[in-house]
C-alpha cells in the first residue's frame, strides 16, 4: 500500500474510531439481509445460536470493512467524503487497523464455525476474502466494473445467514442475492455520477469517469430494468407474499421512474444537469429506501407467519 | 498526530524536563484514549468469556440434563 499519509508512532485512536473503522452502518445492512436469509431458510435454528451467528456475520462484515479503510488508506486521503476516517486522518496506525481487521475476522469465522456450521464460516470467511481482496485491493482501481463484481461481497449476507440455518444455500437465498447484487450499480453509480470528480482525484476508475456520464445514466436504466422483475421472483417462488409483492411493484415503479429520467433528462453526454444531480440523489436515496423495504417486507411476512400460527402458510422458516 | 505526545529527543527540548527519561510521551488526552481502549478490550473479551458460555449451553440445550448422577 503506498499510503501519502505519515502514520503516527503510537495509537492516538479513541474506541470510536476503532468501530468506525468497522463501517457500522454497512454492518447493520448486512445484519438486517442476513437476518431475512436466515428467516427465509427452510430450516430451524435456535434462537441464541441464531443470534451469535448474526452478531458473527456482523463482526466479519465489520473485519472486511476494516482490512479495506487499511488497503484504501491513500484513495480515502485525497477523497472529500472520506479524508477524515481514522487512518487518513492519522489518528489509527495501519499495522493497527489491519492486526485488528485480522483477529476480528478469524475470530468471527472461528464462532460463526463452532457456533453452526463450518460450511456458514467458510463462506464468511469467502466473503471476507471477496471483500478485502478481490475487490479492494484488485478490482477497485483497476476497472469500472468494480463494483458490478465487487457487489457481490454485500449479497452474499443472506446466503451466509441460510447457510447458518440449513448448512447449504437454497434457491431462495439464491434469488436475495441475486436481487442486491443488481441492486448494487444503479445505487452506486447513481453517488459516482455526483461525486465523479472526487473519484477521479483519487484515480478510482468510476463508471462515469471512464465511459462517461451518460452511458453511466443508461446502464443504470439498463441494471434497473432487469433489477425490478428479479425483485419479484420470491412472489413466484413463495417466499414473498402480499406485502413483498406491494413493496416489488410499488418501489420498482419508484426505481424505474428515476431511473428514466435519470437517463432521459439527466444532461448531455459530459456532464450532470441540475435535474441530473437532483435525479441522481434521489435515485441514491430511493435505492436505500427500496431495498430496506424489500428486505423488510420479507421479515415481516416471516416473523408474523411465526407468531401467528393462522397465518403460517406464509411463512418458509423459523428461527424456532 | 493529535495530542501533545513527543517521541525521543524530536521534542525534548519542549516537553521533557531535563533529567527526565526519554521516550515515548503521552498527552493526557492520549492516556485516557489509551485507558478507554484497554477497558474495551477487557469488556470485549469479557463479552466473550459469556458468549461461550451461554453458546455451550444452548447447544447442549435438555442434553445438560441427560447424564449420570
Amino acid at each position: 500500500m503506498a499510503s501519502p499519509v505519515q502514520p503516527p508512532l503510537v495509537s492516538t485512536g479513541s474506541v470510536g474510531d476503532f468501530v468506525s473503522l468497522l463501517k457500522p452502518r454497512v454492518m447493520s445492512l448486512v445484519v438486517f439481509t442476513a437476518l431475512v436469509g436466515m428467516l427465509v431458510a427452510p430450516g430451524t435454528v435456535h434462537p441464541v445460536v441464531g443470534a451469535i451467528a448474526l452478531l458473527a456475520i456482523a463482526v466479519g462484515a465489520g473485519a472486511s470493512g476494516c482490512l479495506n479503510m487499511w488497503w484504501d488508506a491513500d484513495i480515502d486521503a485525497v477523497m472529500m467524503r472520506t479524508r477524515n476516517r481514522p487512518i487518513p486522518a492519522g489518528r489509527i496506525t495501519p499495522d493497527e487497523a489491519f492486526t485488528f481487521g485480522m483477529i476480528l475476522a478469524c475470530g468471527a469465522v472461528f464462532v460463526l464455525g463452532i457456533a453452526t456450521n463450518w460450511f456458514a464460516a467458510a463462506f464468511l470467511a469467502f466473503t471476507i476474502f471477496f471483500y478485502a481482496v478481490i475487490y479492494s485491493v484488485w478490482l477497485k482501481r483497476s476497472t469500472p466494473q468494480n463494483i458490478v463484481i465487487g457487489g457481490a461481497a454485500g449479497a452474499f449476507p443472506p446466503m451466509i445467514g441460510e447457510a447458518a440455518v440449513t448448512g447449504s444455500v437454497s434457491v431462495d437465498g439464491l434469488v436475495l442475492f441475486l436481487i442486491i447484487l443488481l441492486w448494487t450499480p444503479p445505487h452506486f453509480w447513481a453517488l459516482a455520477l455526483v461525486k465523479s470528480e472526487d473519484y477521479a482525484r483519487a484515480g478510482v476508475p468510476m463508471m462515469p469517469n471512464v465511459v462517461g456520464q451518460a452511458s453511466t445514466r443508461l446502464q443504470i436504466l439498463l441494471y434497473t430494468l432487469v433489477l425490478v422483475p428479479v425483485a419479484t421472483l420470491p412472489v413466484w417462488l413463495g417466499s414473498g407474499h402480499a406485502l413483498y409483492a406491494a413493496v416489488a411493484g410499488f418501489g420498482g415503479a419508484g426505481m424505474l421512474w428515476l431511473a428514466f429520467r435519470l437517463w432521459r433528462r439527466g444532461g448531455d453526454a459530459a456532464s450532470l444537469n441540475a435535474v441530473g444531480v437532483r435525479t441522481a440523489w434521489r435515485l441514491f436515496g430511493f435505492s436505500i429506501l427500496y431495498l430496506f423495504l424489500l428486505f423488510a417486507a420479507l421479515l415481516a411476512e416471516h416473523a408474523l407467519g411465526r407468531l401467528v400460527p393462522g397465518l403460517g402458510a406464509i411463512s418458509g422458516g423459523h428461527l424456532l | 498526530m493529535s495530542g501533545g505526545a513527543t517521541h525521543g529527543k524530536q521534542g525534548a527540548d519542549k516537553t521533557v524536563p531535563a533529567g527526565a527519561p526519554e521516550g515515548v510521551r503521552l498527552s493526557p488526552e492520549e492516556r485516557r484514549r489509551q485507558r478507554a481502549r484497554n477497558v474495551a478490550i477487557g469488556l470485549a473479551l469479557g463479552g466473550l468469556f459469556v458468549l461461550f458460555y451461554i453458546l455451550t449451553i444452548a447447544r447442549l440445550g435438555s442434553n445438560v440434563f441427560n447424564r449420570p448422577l
